[in-house]
C-alpha cells in the first residue's frame, strides 16, 4: 500500500515537472485571464466620487483621491498587471495563508503582479497590493514571498499612503512641524518621516509574519535579496564555453579572467531614500524578534513546486522584459543561466537568437552602447559576458550570431520565427558584418592552428631577413625579397592570432555550401533591395509631403488611443482626460461612410469583465510599439514580432495605428508685437485679447505600424491651437484615416 | 485667354493630385453668408404720409452672399459667390438747391434759390461677385479651424431709375430723442432720378475667421472682412476712395447722385462681421 502511494506521489511529482516543462517550452509571456477585476473597469472618476462620498477624514482633499486613483489605474490598464494566472493566483494563496487569521482583512486586498524587471512591491489605500515580476524571480522560498506581502499589508493596514500624503502636504505648504525649517532640514524630516514608515510596516509585518508557520530566517533572507536585487536573478560563474558549438569554439583568451566584485554592503547611504538601509532593517527585525520565535520553519506553505513554477515563469518573463528594452546582454546572461536548467527550451534558444540579433544589429550600427551598460557598473559574474560582448569586434560577433542562427534554424526548421531571423540575419551579415566572405576558411580552427604552429617553427622572419642582407644579392633584389619576406610574416602573423577564430566558424556551411557566392549575392540583392526601398520611401516621403499619405489600408486596428488634459498650470486634469479619452474612442469607431476602411478599436477604458483577452493585447501592442520605435533607423525584428503575430492574424490585420493627443491651456507672452497692436489704436483690441484670453491648443501625434514589417510607415503632427472639442477631432481623426485608407492607385 | 486656360487647367489638377480629406470626406459647400457692416449713422425717412420725417440711428448694414467653396488641400479652401444688398443711401447733410419761381404781388415772377434736404434716404441695390482665397493657419485644417483669407469683389450699385426722391423743407423736431428725431415736414417735392444712377467698384479683401462644425454636414463660420483696397467708377473716372468724400452739401444734377452711390458703397464696404452657414457635399 505505502509503495503503491509512493508510485502515485511519484507519478505526479513526474507528471508536474513534465507539465511545468512543456509549460516553459511553449512559453511565449505572460498573460492574465477570466474575468477583469472591477479594479480594471471601474471608471477612475467613479472611484474618486465614491472614495469622497464615504471619507470621513478631514485631512484628505479631493486631490488625495484623484491623485491615487488615476495613478494606480494608468498602471492596472497598461496591460502590463497580471491577473487570474499562476503568479498572482500563487500570491494570493500565499496572502491568504499568511492573514488566515485575519480573513476580513485579508477579503478586503487585492494582489497583482506587474511585469517589470525592478524588484520591487508596493500597496495603495485601496487595497491593491502589487508585486512585480523582478522580486518573483529573485524570491528564493515562499516564506519570503510571505514576509513581503505582510509588510504590504501593514503598509495598508496602518494607512502609510494617507499619512504620507498628508505629511508631504504639510511639507508642501510648510505647515505644522515643517513651518519654520530651513529647506534641507525639510526635506531630512521628510526622509526619516519615510523611513519611519518603512520599520513600521517591517515592524507590523513581523508580527503578522510570526502568526504564520514561515521560519523566521528567511525575513533576513528577504532582506538580502532585497539588498542584491540589482544583480541578475542568479550570480553563476559564466561558462566560457557558452558560445561553442560542434564547430566553432571561442578561444578563452577571450573571456575575462577577474570580474568586478560585488560591492554593496548592508550598511549603504541611505540619505536622502524614502527606504532605511538594509542594515538598519535587519537590526529594527532583530530587536523585534528578540527570542520570539514563530510557529514553524517552513519555507513553503503553499507549495515548493508551485513556487517554483512561478519563479521560473517570471524568470522567463524577466528575458522577455530585458529584450523589449534592449538590454540584450543582461537578457543573454538569463538565458545562460536558465538553459543550466532547462535545456532544449524553445523559448530560451529562441531568445538565445533574438540576443545574438540584437547585439549584432546595434553593433552594426554604430550603437553598441544603447544596449549594454557600462562596464565599470556591471558587477559579480555577469561581468565576464558583458566584457566579452563588448570586446568583441563586429566582424567576430556577427559570425558568432551567424553561426548560432543557421545552427537553430537547422534545429527548429519547421519554426518560421527561426527561419525569419535567419534570413534577415543572412541580409545584415552580407551587407554590413565587414566580413570579408572569401577569407572564411573551410578548415577546423584547432587543426589549423596546430598546422600554423608548426609551420611558424620553420619560418622565423628576422632570421630569413638577416640572411638576405648577409647574401649576395643587389641592393635592388634585397629590399624585393625583404619586402615580401615582411608580407608573408603579416600575413603569418594574423593567421596565427586566435582573433581569427571567426573565419573558421562556418566552415561547414563554406565547405557544403557555396557562402561566399551565396553571401555576394545576398549582398547585391540587398544593397537593390535598400536602394528601391530607399527611393520608393523617398517618392512616398515626397509625395506624403504633397498631398498627404494614400495608403491602402482596408483593415485597421486602433491601439488605445490617449487623450492627456492639461490645466493652465500644466496639472494634469485627470476627470477630462479619462472622459476625453473614452470620447476619443468612440469618435475612431464611429462609421464613417465615405471611408473605405474597416476600423477597430482596443481601448482600455471600456473593457468588459470578459475581455481579458483584449486587456493581454493592449499591453503586448504597447510594448511592441514602444521597442520598434527605440530602434529607430535600425531596420530589425523586434522582440516581440512573434507574439504580435497572432493578434495580427486574430484581427486580419497588421496595420496599427496609435494616438495620443495633449489637450492644454497658454497664454500668449507679451511681445513686441503687442505693443505695435496697441499703439495702432485699432488693433488694440485685438493685441489685448490675445494676452488677455486664455488660448487652447491640442497636439495630435498618430503612428502606423505594421506588426509584419516591425515598421512605422504613416506619422503625423499636428499642433493645433483650437480647443479640442469632439467635432474638431472628428475632423482630425477623419483626416488621418483617410490618409491611412485612400489609395491613389484605386 | 490663354492664360485663364492654363489657369483652369492647373488648379484642376491640382484637385486630382492634391486629394484630401475635406471636411469629413467633403470637399464642396455651399453656403449662405450674413455680413453686417456696424455703421452707427443717422438715416432720413418719412412715416406713411409725407406729413411727418424720422430721422433716427441706422446701426449697421446687412449684405447676404450665396457661395461656393472648394477645398484645395490641407491648408487652402478657394471659394467663389454671389452677394446682395438693399440699403438706403448715406445722404446725411446733403441738400438740393432748388431755383423755384415766386410771382409777386405785382405779377412779376422772380427766381429764389431754396434749400431742400432729401427726407427720404434713396433705397440703392448693390450686387456683388467674391473670389476668395482663404489659408488655415495655426495647425487648422482646411475648412474647418482658423483662417486668413484674401478675395476680390467685383461690385455694382444703383438706384433704379423708377425710384422718386422725396425732398423738401422740415420744420422744428415735433419729438427729439438721442436714437430718433422727428419733424414735420413743411414741404416736399419729388427729384425723380431720371435715369439709372450705378457706381461699380473692385475691391481687394482681407478676411479672417473660424469655421466651427456643427453636424456632419454643415459648419458654422464666423469671421470678419477688411477692405483693403477699392477701386469705384465715379463720374470723374477711377477713384480708390482715399478722397471719395460726402458728395457734397448740395447738387442739383441727377448725375450727383452717382457719387452718391459711390460714398455710400464706400460707407458700405467697411469691415464686416460675417456668419455663415455651410452645407458641405
Amino acid at each position: 500500500m505505502t509503495i503503491k502511494k509512493l508510485a502515485l506521489f511519484s507519478t505526479l511529482i513526474l507528471f508536474g515537472f513534465l507539465s511545468h516543462a512543456q509549460e516553459l517550452n511553449d512559453f511565449t509571456t505572460l498573460k492574465s485571464g477570466g474575468e477583469i477585476p472591477k479594479d480594471f473597469t471601474t471608471l477612475s472618476s467613479e472611484k474618486v466620487e465614491g472614495a469622497i462620498e464615504k471619507n470621513d477624514d478631514k485631512e484628505l482633499d479631493k486631490e488625495f483621491f484623484v491623485n491615487t486613483r488615476y495613478f494606480i489605474d494608468e498602471l492596472l490598464l497598461s496591460g502590463q498587471v497580471l491577473f487570474n494566472e499562476p503568479l498572482s493566483d500563487y500570491v494570493q494563496k500565499v496572502a491568504k495563508y499568511t492573514l488566515r487569521q485575519d480573513k476580513k482583512l485579508f477579503k478586503e486586498l487585492r494582489f497583482y503582479v506587474l511585469k517589470s524587471t525592478a524588484v520591487n512591491a508596493f500597496s495603495t489605500d485601496q487595497g491593491i497590493i502589487i508585486f512585480t515580476t523582478g522580486l518573483l524571480s529573485q524570491l528564493e522560498n515562499e516564506a519570503q514571498l510571505a514576509f513581503i506581502i505582510a509588510h504590504e499589508v501593514s503598509h495598508f493596514t496602518e494607512t502609510h499612503v494617507r499619512n504620507g500624503y498628508v505629511e508631504r502636504q504639510n511639507y508642501k505648504k510648510s505647515r505644522g512641524r515643517y513651518s519654520r525649517m530651513s529647506y534641507n532640514d525639510a526635506v531630512n524630516t521628510l526622509s526619516v518621516y519615510d523611513k519611519a514608515n518603512e520599520l513600521s510596516a517591517d515592524e507590523k509585518g513581523i508580527e503578522i509574519f510570526l502568526k504564520s508557520n514561515y521560519s523566521v530566517d528567511e525575513i533576513y533572507g528577504a532582506f538580502q535579496v532585497l539588498l542584491y536585487s540589482y544583480l541578475p536573478f542568479e550570480d553563476r560563474v559564466f561558462d566560457t564555453t557558452f558560445f561553442d558549438t560542434e564547430i566553432m569554439k571561442v578561444p578563452g583568451v577571450f573571456f575575462a579572467d577577474s570580474i568586478n566584485p560585488i560591492t554593496l554592503e548592508e550598511d549603504y547611504d541611505d540619505e536622502g531614500s524614502t527606504h532605511p538601509n538594509i542594515k538598519t532593517r535587519i537590526d529594527k527585525a532583530i530587536d523585534i524578534i528578540g527570542d520570539k520565535s514563530s510557529r514553524g520553519d517552513l519555507q513553503f506553505q503553499v507549495g515548493e513546486e508551485e513556487f517554483n513554477r512561478v519563479k521560473n515563469l517570471a524568470r522567463f518573463e524577466s528575458i522577455n522584459l530585458n529584450l523589449a528594452d534592449r538590454y540584450y546582454a543582461d537578457a543573454l546572461y538569463e538565458v545562460y543561466i536558465l538553459q543550466n536548467e532547462f535545456p532544449d527550451n524553445r523559448f530560451l534558444d529562441l531568445s538565445f537568437v533574438k540576443c545574438l540579433y540584437g547585439l549584432s544589429k546595434y553593433k552594426n550600427a554604430g550603437r553598441y552602447n544603447e544596449v549594454t551598460r557600462k562596464l565599470k557598473k556591471v558587477e559579480g559574474e555577469s561581468y565576464v559576458l558583458h566584457a566579452f560582448l563588448k570586446d568583441l569586434s563586429k566582424e567576430q560577433l556577427n559570425v558568432i550570431t551567424y553561426r548560432h542562427l543557421y545552427d537553430m534554424s537547422k534545429k527548429y526548421p519547421s519554426d518560421p520565427i527561426f527561419q525569419e531571423y535567419m534570413a534577415d540575419f543572412k541580409k545584415e551579415f552580407a551587407m554590413y558584418s565587414k566580413v570579408e566572405f572569401k577569407d572564411l576558411k573551410d578548415q577546423d580552427f584547432t587543426e589549423y592552428m596546430a598546422q600554423l604552429d608548426s609551420n611558424l617553427v620553420t619560418f622565423d622572419l628576422e632570421d630569413s631577413i638577416r640572411k638576405v642582407d648577409e647574401s649576395d644579392l643587389s641592393k635592388f633584389q634585397k629590399i624585393k625579397l625583404k619586402k615580401k619576406l615582411r608580407e608573408l610574416g603579416s600575413e603569418e602573423r594574423n593567421l596565427t592570432g586566435e582573433g581569427d577564430f571567426h573565419l573558421f566558424a562556418l566552415r561547414d556551411i563554406v565547405a557544403s555550401e557555396d557562402i561566399v557566392a551565396d553571401l555576394e549575392k545576398e549582398r547585391r540583392q540587398a544593397e537593390n533591395e535598400i536602394e528601391e526601398k530607399e527611393q520608393a520611401k523617398n517618392i512616398a516621403d515626397a509625395e506624403a509631403q504633397k498631398s498627404g499619405y494614400h495608403l491602402g489600408i482596408d483593415k485597421l486596428l486602433v491601439v488605445d488611443p490617449i487623450y492627456e488634459s492639461y490645466k493652465l498650470n500644466a496639472d494634469r486634469n485627470h476627470q477630462k482626460s479619462e472622459d476625453k479619452k473614452i470620447s476619443v474612442s468612440s469618435i475612431y469607431s464611429e462609421d464613417y461612410k465615405r471611408l473605405d476602411l474597416d476600423i477597430e478599436v482596443l481601448d482600455s477604458k471600456t473593457l468588459n469583465l470578459l475581455e481579458a483577452e483584449k486587456y493581454n493585447e493592449i499591453g503586448l501592442i504597447n510594448s511592441w510599439m514602444s521597442e520598434v520605435i527605440d530602434h529607430e533607423d535600425i531596420d530589425m525584428i523586434s522582440s516581440s514580432h512573434d507574439r504580435i503575430a497572432p493578434i495580427c492574424d486574430k484581427y486580419a490585420t497588421s496595420k496599427f495605428l496609435f494616438s495620443g493627443i495633449y489637450g492644454y491651456k497658454e497664454r500668449s507672452q507679451a511681445s513686441i508685437m503687442h505693443l505695435y497692436g496697441i499703439m495702432l489704436v485699432y488693433t488694440a483690441p485685438f493685441a489685448l485679447a490675445d494676452l488677455l484670453v486664455v488660448h487652447n491648443y491640442f497636439e495630435l501625434v498618430a503612428f502606423e505600424m505594421d506588426g509584419r514589417t516591425d515598421e512605422i510607415e504613416f506619422v503625423e503632427v499636428h499642433d493645433v491651437n483650437l480647443k479640442g472639442i469632439n467635432s474638431i477631432l472628428r475632423v482630425y481623426i477623419y483626416d488621418i484615416l483617410y490618409q491611412l485608407s485612400s489609395d491613389k492607385k484605386k | 485667354m490663354k492664360k485663364l486656360i492654363t489657369l483652369v487647367i492647373v488648379l484642376t489638377s491640382s484637385i486630382i493630385v492634391e486629394a484630401q480629406s475635406g471636411y469629413l470626406g467633403s470637399l464642396n459647400n455651399v453656403s449662405i453668408s450674413f455680413k453686417t457692416v456696424p455703421a452707427i449713422k443717422s438715416k432720413f425717412s418719412v412715416n406713411g404720409s409725407v406729413d411727418e420725417a424720422k430721422k433716427s440711428v441706422r446701426y449697421a448694414y446687412m449684405n447676404y452672399e450665396l457661395g461656393y467653396s472648394r477645398v484645395f488641400s490641407k491648408k487652402i479652401e478657394l471659394g467663389f459667390g454671389y452677394g446682395f444688398s438693399s440699403m438706403k443711401a448715406y445722404t446725411h447733410g446733403m441738400r438740393f438747391d432748388v431755383v423755384d419761381t415766386v410771382t409777386l404781388t405785382n405779377g412779376q415772377t422772380q427766381l429764389i434759390g431754396k434749400e431742400l434736404n432729401i427726407l427720404d434716404d434713396p433705397r440703392i441695390s448693390l450686387h456683388q461677385f467674391t473670389f476668395d482665397f482663404r489659408y488655415f493657419r495655426l495647425g487648422s485644417l482646411s475648412p474647418t479651424g482658423k483662417y486668413l483669407g484674401f478675395g476680390m469683389e467685383f461690385g455694382t450699385a444703383g438706384i433704379s431709375d423708377s425710384k422718386d426722391i422725396l425732398i423738401g423743407k422740415k420744420g422744428e423736431p415735433t419729438k427729439s430723442g438721442s436714437l430718433s428725431s422727428k419733424y414735420d415736414i413743411l414741404e416736399s417735392e419729388v427729384f425723380n432720378v431720371g435715369s439709372n444712377t450705378r457706381s461699380n467698384y473692385v475691391q481687394l479683401n482681407a478676411n479672417i475667421g473660424r469655421n466651427y462644425p456643427i453636424t456632419q454636414d454643415l459648419i458654422l463660420g464666423i469671421g470678419m472682412t477688411f477692405p483693403l483696397l477699392t477701386s469705384y467708377s465715379t463720374i470723374s473716372g477711377l477713384d480708390f476712395g482715399f478722397d471719395l468724400n460726402s458728395p457734397g452739401t448740395s447738387f442739383d444734377e441727377n448725375s450727383h447722385l452717382n457719387r452718391l452711390v459711390s460714398y455710400t458703397t464706400k460707407k458700405y464696404k467697411g469691415i464686416s462681421l460675417d456668419l455663415s452657414v455651410k452645407y458641405f457635399f
